[in-house]
C-alpha cells in the first residue's frame, strides 16, 4: 500500500544512476573490509585534511635543514636522502606520498560527491569554494618541487614559466630567467620557499572557507584509519624513498624524467598540444566545474519554517541541522522562552530534519490540524499524519508493515502490499520518533521498518546517525521506553540494493509472524494455567 | 543494524589490500613512468630576443624657442615618433630555414621591444648556424647577419641572445 510521499523528486539520470550503482557496489566492499564507520570512501575529506597535516608536520622539519643558497640547495636535500635516511630521509618521503595521496583524496572526493549529486542547492558553497582548492594544492605541490632543484625541478621550471608566458600578462618572456648556467641567484630559492609557505597556508585557508557552511564537518578520520593510512605512508616511505634526480644544470635540456604524475601529469601536454589548449583544459575544466551547483534540473524545495506558537526555542533544531541552517534568535511575541528557531532559506535543503528533531513533532496531539514547531511547506508533519492513519486503516494481514524511507534511498514503493504501507520522506530523520511510538502503540502495525541510505552515507549526512541515536535513546528527542525495538528494524542500504531491502523485509516480517505466534501460544498457557 | 562483515581474518586482509593498493598506486606513479622529452643525440636551440625596432619615421630636432616652453624633463633635442617597426629574426642550420619569425613590437603604442622565445630542436652535432635580423621595415635584406660554426654535443641547451651594444648575435 503506496502511503504517500513527499513531494516527487526528479529521477536521476541514467547514467548519473548507473555511476551511483557502480559507486555504492565499490562502497560496498569497503564497508564489509573496514565497516561503515572506518570505510574510507565516506571519510574522504577527513583524509585529505589528515594527509594536509602531515605534509605541514614534515614540512616544518625540511625547512629547518634546507639552504635556500643556490649551491646549497640539492646538497641539503641530498644530505637528508641520503645521510639522514633514517630522520630526513623519512620525512622527505612522507611530505611526498601524503601529498599525492592528498591529490587522490581530493580527486575521489569531488568525483563522489558530483557521482551523488550533492553539490547543488545550498550545497553550491562547498562545491564552488572546493575549486581553487585544487589549484592551490597543485600550485603547493608543482612549487615544492622545484626546491630540490634536480632536472625535475628544472624541467618544471622550464615548463612553468613558458607556459605562464603564453598569458599576455609579461612583457619580457619570464623564461628567459632560466636562459643559460649562472641565470639564477640564491634570491630565487628564497622566493620559492617563501612561496611554499605561503600556498599552504592560503590552501588551509581555503579548506576552512570549504567547511563554513557544513554544520559538524568531519575533519579527522577515525583513529583506527588515520593509523592504518599513516602505517602504509611510512612503511612505503622506508620500502620506496623519494629520492633526487641529477642535479639540474641549465646549460642542458632535461631529456627524460621521472613525473610525479599527480601533480604533474598535465606537463608533457604542454609540449605535445601547445600551452594555450593546455589553459583551455584547466580553466575551462575549472569553470564548468565552478558552474555546475547551476546547471538543471533544478530541484530547490521550499525552506522549512517555524510556527512561533508551538515553538518553546528548546535548540534541539538547532542542534540537529547538518547545514546549519537554523539558528536561535530573541523572540519578541512574548512568550515565556528566551529565544526562538530561525530558518536561514539560502542554506536550507528542506531535508526535515529539524521536523523529526522537534518535540511538538508528535501525533498524539488531538488538534485537527497538527502544527508543530518547524516544518516542511511543501511535505507537512499533518500530512504524514493524515496519509499514515488512512493507510493504516486499510492495512489487512497476518503481520502489518509500516516502511519510512528516504527519496535518496531505495525506491521502497515497490514494497507497497494490502499488508505493507510505505512513505518516503525527504531524509530518515524527518520522521520524529513519537511517529513510531504512534504506529506501533495504537496497535495499527506490527511492526515499523526504516529504510534509508547507507550508513555513513546518509544524503543528508547526520539523517542515519541521528535516526539510530534517537531509537537508542541517546539523543533527543528519545524514542520512548514503552516503544518495543524489537518491532523497529532498520535498513541502511544503498539505492542499488533493492535485493536486500525486500529481503530484510521478509526476515522482519516472518520475525514478527513469529512473535506474534510465539505471544499467542503464551496467551493459551496463561490462560489455561488460570482456569 | 549494520551491513554485514566480512568475518575477521578475512577482514584485515581487505583492509591490507587496500592499504595495498593505495601503496603501489602512490609509489608507482609518484615517479613512473618516465617521460622522454627530447630523441637520442639531440640538441636545443633556445632563441631569446628582446629587441627593439626602429622608430617609423624619422627624428626631428626641435627648435630653441619650443624647448623653453616645455617643462625641464622633457626637453630632449631630438623628437621621434612612439612607434617602432616589426622585428623579422630568421635562423638557419647548415643552410636549412629552421626558424623564421616577424614579431610586431609591444606595447599599446607599439613602441616596445619585439620579444622572441622559441625552443628549436636540432640533431646534436657540428653545425653552421646563420642568423639575421631585420628591424628597419625594410623589403629586402637584413639589418645583421651573424654566420658561427657550432658544436652542440647531446641533450646541449644552446642559446641564441640578441645584444643590441654590439648589435649582434650572441651565443651563449
Amino acid at each position: 500500500m503506496n502511503g504517500s510521499a513527499s513531494p516527487p523528486q526528479p529521477h536521476p539520470h541514467p547514467l548519473r544512476r548507473a555511476a551511483q550503482n557502480g559507486l555504492m557496489q565499490v562502497e560496498g566492499w569497503f564497508d564489509s573490509a573496514f565497516g561503515p564507520k572506518l570505510n574510507p570512501l565516506t571519510q574522504l575529506g577527513a583524509l585529505g585534511y589528515f594527509y594536509f597535516w602531515i605534509v605541514a608536520a614534515t614540512g616544518i622539519y625540511l625547512y629547518i635543514v634546507f639552504e635556500t643558497s643556490i649551491n646549497g640547495v640539492y646538497d641539503s636535500i641530498e644530505y637528508l636522502t641520503v645521510e639522514q635516511w633514517y630522520l630526513g630521509g623519512i620525512m622527505r618521503s612522507l611530505h611526498r606520498y601524503a601529498s599525492d595521496a592528498l591529490v587522490i583524496t581530493m580527486m575521489l572526493h569531488l568525483l563522489r560527491e558530483f557521482v551523488l549529486d550533492r553539490y547543488r542547492s545550498v550545497r553550491w558553497f562547498s562545491w564552488f569554494s572546493g575549486i581553487p582548492i585544487l589549484w592551490l594544492a597543485f600550485a603547493s605541490g608543482i612549487n615544492g618541487y622545484w626546491l630540490v632543484w634536480d632536472q625535475l625541478a628544472q624541467y618544471i621550471a622550464v615548463a612553468t614559466f613558458e607556459w605562464m608566458d603564453w598569458l599576455p600578462l609579461f612583457g619580457e618572456p619570464i623564461a628567459n630567467n632560466f636562459l643559460t648556467r649562472g641565470s639564477l641567484g640564491d634570491r630565487f630559492f628564497s622566493l620559492l620557499v617563501f612561496l611554499h609557505i605561503a600556498l599552504p597556508l592560503f590552501l588551509l585557508f581555503a579548506m576552512w572557507i570549504h567547511l563554513l557552511r557544513i554544520s559538524r564537518p568531519r575533519v579527522n578520520p577515525p583513529l583506527a584509519l588515520a593509523a592504518g593510512t599513516f602505517a602504509m605512508l611510512f612503511l612505503l616511505a622506508l620500502y620506496k624513498p623519494a629520492l633526487s634526480h641529477p642535479p639540474a644544470d641549465l646549460g642542458m635540456v632535461v631529456e627524460r624524467v621521472s613525473l610525479d604524475w599527480f601533480y604533474l601529469g598535465f606537463y608533457p601536454l604542454i609540449e605535445i598540444w601547445s600551452a594555450g589548449w593546455v589553459w583551455l583544459l584547466l580553466v575551462g575544466t575549472s569553470t564548468v566545474l565552478s558552474i555546475l551547483p547551476w546547471a538543471p534540473p533544478f530541484k530547490r524545495s521550499s525552506p522549512a519554517v517555524v510556527d512561533a506558537a508551538n515553538c518553546n526555542g528548546c535548540t534541539r533544531c538547532f542542534e540537529d541541522c547538518p547545514y546549519g541552517a537554523v539558528v536561535m534568535g530573541p523572540r519578541d511575541d512574548g512568550r515565556p522562552f528566551p529565544s526562538i528557531a530561525l530558518v536561514s532559506a539560502d542554506l536550507c535543503t528542506a531535508c526535515g530534519i529539524c521536523v523529526g528533531s522537534c518535540p511538538a513533532s508528535t501525533p498524539f496531539r488531538t488538534s485537527t490540524q497538527l502544527v508543530t514547531g518547524i516544518d516542511l511547506p511543501q511535505f507537512t508533519l499533518d500530512k504524514l499524519r493524515k496519509d499514515v492513519d488512512q493507510a493504516l486503516a486499510r492495512l489487512k494481514g497476518e503481520s502489518k508493515v509500516v516502511i519510512f524511507g528516504c527519496d535518496h534511498g531505495n525506491d521502497i514503493g515497490k514494497l507497497a502490499s494490502p499488508d505493507v504501507a510505505v512513505f518516503s520522506l525527504p531524509c530518515i530523520a524527518m520522521l520524529p520518533p513519537a511517529f513510531m511510538d504512534y504506529v506501533l502503540t495504537r496497535g495499527h502495525a506490527d511492526g515499523i521498518m526504516l529504510a534509508g541510505c547507507r550508513e555513513n552515507e546518509c544524503f543528508h549526512r547526520l539523517g542515519v546517525e541521528w535516526t539510530e541515536l534517537r531509537i537508542g535513546g541517546k539523543r533527543d528527542p528519545y524514542l520512548r521506553d514503552r516503544v518495543p525495538r524489537d518491532r523497529i528494524a532498520t535498513a541502511w542500504l544503498a539505492p542499488s540494493e533493492p535485493g536486500e531491502l525486500a529481503g530484510r523485509l521478509k526476515a522482519f516480517r516472518d520475525n514478527l509472524m513469529a512473535m506474534k505466534i510465539s505471544a499467542a501460544k503464551d496467551g493459551e498457557k496463561e490462560h489455561s494455567h488460570v482456569s | 543494524m549494520s551491513r554485514s562483515l566480512m568475518p575477521g581474518a578475512m577482514k584485515f586482509l581487505g583492509q591490507g589490500a587496500a592499504y595495498l593498493a593505495l601503496a603501489v598506486v602512490l609509489g608507482y606513479f609518484s615517479n613512473s613512468p618516465a617521460y622522454i622529452r627530447l630523441a637520442p643525440d639531440t640538441a636545443v636551440i633556445k632563441l631569446s630576443i628582446s629587441h627593439g625596432g626602429q622608430h617609423k619615421g624619422e627624428c626631428g630636432t626641435r627648435q630653441f624657442a619650443n624647448i623653453k616652453e616645455t617643462r625641464t624633463t622633457r626637453r630632449a633635442l631630438q623628437l621621434c615618433p612612439r612607434e617602432r617597426h616589426s622585428v623579422l629574426v630568421e635562423i638557419f642550420l647548415d643552410g636549412e630555414r629552421v626558424f623564421s619569425r616577424e614579431q610586431p613590437p609591444s606595447g599599446l603604442s607599439s613602441d616596445g621591444p619585439s620579444y622572441f622565445y622559441e625552443r628549436i630542436a636540432v640533431p646534436a652535432g657540428r653545425h653552421r648556424l646563420d642568423m639575421r635580423m631585420r628591424d628597419s621595415g625594410r623589403v629586402e635584406g637584413f639589418d645583421y647577419e651573424t654566420t658561427q660554426e657550432v658544436e652542440l654535443e647531446p641533450a646541449r641547451n644552446l642559446a641564441i641572445v640578441f645584444s643590441t651594444p654590439s648589435a649582434n648575435f650572441v651565443i651563449k
